[in-house]
């Protein structure tokens, strides 16, 4: 491939579509609607949805989140449109008369989109820096404003513009690409949302990717899988338009290749997806541990907790965690063991005795105070 | 260069055949391809830019069959198609700068003097930054051809460059294709319209239905039509038994009857002097008496 020519036709794709008032008007509404959102949940003296800042990188999160979803449905539109207006024009013979292989038409295309789509998220974004910035109880988390258009906006836009292509190419009239890839959209936001554990939500609408300041995300792995799934099919799609397109290739050796890159980035977005689906399946059952250990204790003595100073220490990659916990039996009898009260069942405060890391799924009982030694357990993780 | 056509044919839904078995030769200079609507010129056009693969037969350019050499063709050709129109929202230069980076011209410098020498040679400079859409019939046209030359091709392939142009815009067009006919340059001009191949072209084929019906020069087509065409001033009712006997090309009103000429055999019975034929006399006359007389009509 050739990249100039890549280049060539990616620069005047965007600008034309720069130039239409459809993506304009899209433009700006999403800006103004974004800005309105801002000005609703981090503006002014507010205090209302506070539970939005308390973590700073929601600020990013949220705005990329939305125009995420508005982008995906018009990124339909734009992708059939861009080929059928080609096709209503006759443009195409001009264009597909010129040495430019397919794969560099293709690719150019796709990336025209891009490049404009992504400099929306940019303006976006900068909208939201100002805010983040005037708003003073809520600190720039400056790699969430790396990672979420990384993680969200390109998986997203390159799986469906791959897929709006290849419908076009496959069914040959946008009409029927719009019902088909419109309902699809409806159903991933409405009806699939977090079914399969959001295997099926190429948007991330549903992907639990809230940005900790102490801890990162909750499972960087998961989402790099869930995301990746979609960056690899969306690519492989891409390849499937260029080796189907409708235009004779410029040579026999490289369309065979593109069968070959549609066949093997598929293949791998589908492996990703699997293991992205045995990982979550893993932690779902992780859960239903979880809650199957809560339900044997239901039945046994509760007190409450009336203290609980916990002493953290680094060791290398560990970190020794001490808990000094004062209990209080408000119960009318007395007992030996109890739970304590609001113990969370998660996998850092569980053991069975001093000292010991447990695997999550070996959990074979949950943390109990033996009220008549006061003994000090302590848990490694 | 030359390029030759070797028994080409095209069959669409393995039915109706566009092209059938044509055998054709072009050389240096303007080629005419005259055809009615339907007969198979933009088909065989398409296959010439690689934009479409026969169902059989070749093409080949100096001896290399293109549909090996498909990236080289492409560098070669520059085309303007029949029905051609433009992304409304590029201005004229930047629709010209466009095609010249397509055609492989990298040089920013090199690829802006070579547009506004393009301009200048369509007469369309003073209005370079206009949107190509907000042009007329007539530019949009100069601008389409502008498009197909930026990168000086060797081969130039307009189909059907005049339709809907007005008689001013069709002779400047015409023009323009003949000076660029004296380079050395293969120019394959497909058209309904008689008048731009006899005022272009010094070699020319006439397609009917996919077929082959004449290929050579003008010259000698027009001279086959010697003898069959006629000027004769008749009455209203001459007229009206006439017309469904002999293809009438011209009714001019003339006292209470017609001044016509036809082409053909001249009927008993009426009175009628030759008159010397034209290319357009030569096309009525091939597509009405030489197909019915080789029963393809």
């Amino acid at each position: 491939m050739n990249l100039i020519n890549i280049w060539n036709v990616a620069t005047y794709e965007s600008k034309t579509l720069f130039r239409s008032w459809f993506f304009r008007i899209f433009a700006i509404m999403a800006l103004l609607i974004l800005f309105g959102i801002n000005m609703g949940v981090f503006g002014g003296h507010t205090n209302a949805r506070w539970t939005f800042r308390a973590i700073a990188a929601n600020l990013p999160y949220i705005n990329v989140l939305f125009i995420n979803v508005a982008q995906a449905i018009i990124a339909v539109f734009l992708a059939s449109d861009f080929l059928k207006r080609d096709k209503k024009l006759d443009t195409t013979e001009v264009i597909y008369a010129r040495p430019i292989t397919n794969g560099e038409y293709v690719v150019g295309k796709t990336l025209g989109i891009l490049v404009l789509f992504i400099g929306l998220v940019l303006m976006a974004l900068a909208m939201t820096l100002i805010f983040n910035l005037i708003r003073k109880d809520v600190p720039v988390v400056w790699v969430a404003y790396l990672y979420y258009p990384l993680l969200i906006t390109i998986p997203t836009l390159v799986f469906i513009l791959g897929l709006s292509f290849f419908m076009m190419i496959l069914f040959r009239s946008q009409a029927v690409t719009f019902l088909v890839l419109l309902g699809y959209i409806g159903l991933t936001l409405f009806y699939f949302q977090d079914k399969l554990y959001g295997m099926l939500d190429y948007m991330a609408f549903n992907l639990p990717m809230v940005y900790s300041d102490f801890i990162g995300f909750a499972d960087s792995r998961l989402i790099l899988l869930h995301r990746l799934t979609y960056l690899l099919l969306g690519t492989g799609f891409i390849f499937a338009t260029i080796r189907f397109l409708n235009r004779l290739p410029q040579t026999g050796r490289w369309n065979s290749l593109n069968l070959f890159g549609f066949i093997g980035f598929v293949s791998a977005g589908l492996f990703v997806g699997a293991l992205y689906f045995n990982s979550y399946r893993d932690v779902a059952a992780d859960r239903e541990a979880y809650l199957e250990l809560n339900n044997q204790y239901v039945g046994r003595h509760v007190i409450d907790v009336v203290s609980n100073n916990l002493q953290v220490e680094q060791h290398g990659k560990s970190l020794l965690i001490t808990s000094g916990m004062q209990v209080q039996n408000q119960n009318s009898t007395r007992f030996d063991h109890a739970l304590p009260a609001q113990q969370q069942v998660g996998p850092l405060l569980i053991g069975n005795s001093p000292g010991e890391s447990i695997p999550r799924r070996d959990i074979k009982t949950l943390f109990q105070v033996d009220l008549k030694h006061g003994v000090e357990y302590r848990v490694i993780f | 260069m030359k390029i030759e056509i070797k028994n080409l044919t095209k069959t669409y839904s393995g039915r109706f055949k566009a092209l059938d078995s044509v055998n054709l030769t072009i050389t240096d200079g303007m080629f005419g391809l005259l055809g009615p609507n339907g007969a198979g010129k933009s088909t065989l056009i398409r296959i010439l830019v690689t934009l479409m693969q026969p169902t059989s037969g070749q093409v080949l350019l100096d001896g290399k069959d293109i549909s090996g050499y498909r990236k080289e063709i492409r560098k070669m050709v520059g085309y303007l198609p029949q029905d051609f129109r433009f992304f409304a929202k590029l201005r004229s230069w930047e629709f010209l700068d466009y095609a010249a980076r397509l055609a492989g011209m990298n040089s920013k410098r090199e690829r802006g003097a070579r547009v506004d020498e393009m301009l200048e040679s369509v007469g369309l400079y003073e209005f370079r930054n206009r949107m190509a859409n907000k042009l007329s019939g007539g530019m949009k046209r100069r601008l389409g051809i502008a498009q197909a030359l930026i990168a000086s091709p060797s081969i130039i392939i307009v189909d059907e460059p005049t339709t809907g142009l007005d008689p001013e815009e069709r002779i400047r067009f015409r023009n323009l294709l003949s000076d660029l006919g004296r380079s050395e340059t293969i120019i394959i001009l497909s058209t309904h319209i008689v008048g731009d191949i006899s005022s272009t072209c010094n070699q020319m084929a006439l397609l009917n239905e996919g077929t082959l019906i004449y290929h050579g020069t003008p010259d000698h087509l027009v001279d086959q039509a010697k003898g069959f065409v006629w000027r004769a001033e008749i009455s209203q009712e001459k007229y009206d038994s006439l017309k469904s006997e002999v293809p009438i090309i011209s009714t001019i009103p003339s006292g209470g009857g017609w001044e016509i000429q036809f082409v053909g055999d001249k009927p008993a019975g009426v009175e009628a002097v030759k008159v010397d034929p034209n290319l357009e006399h030569a096309y009525v006359h091939y597509m009405d008496n030489k197909l019915e007389h080789w029963n393809l009509k």
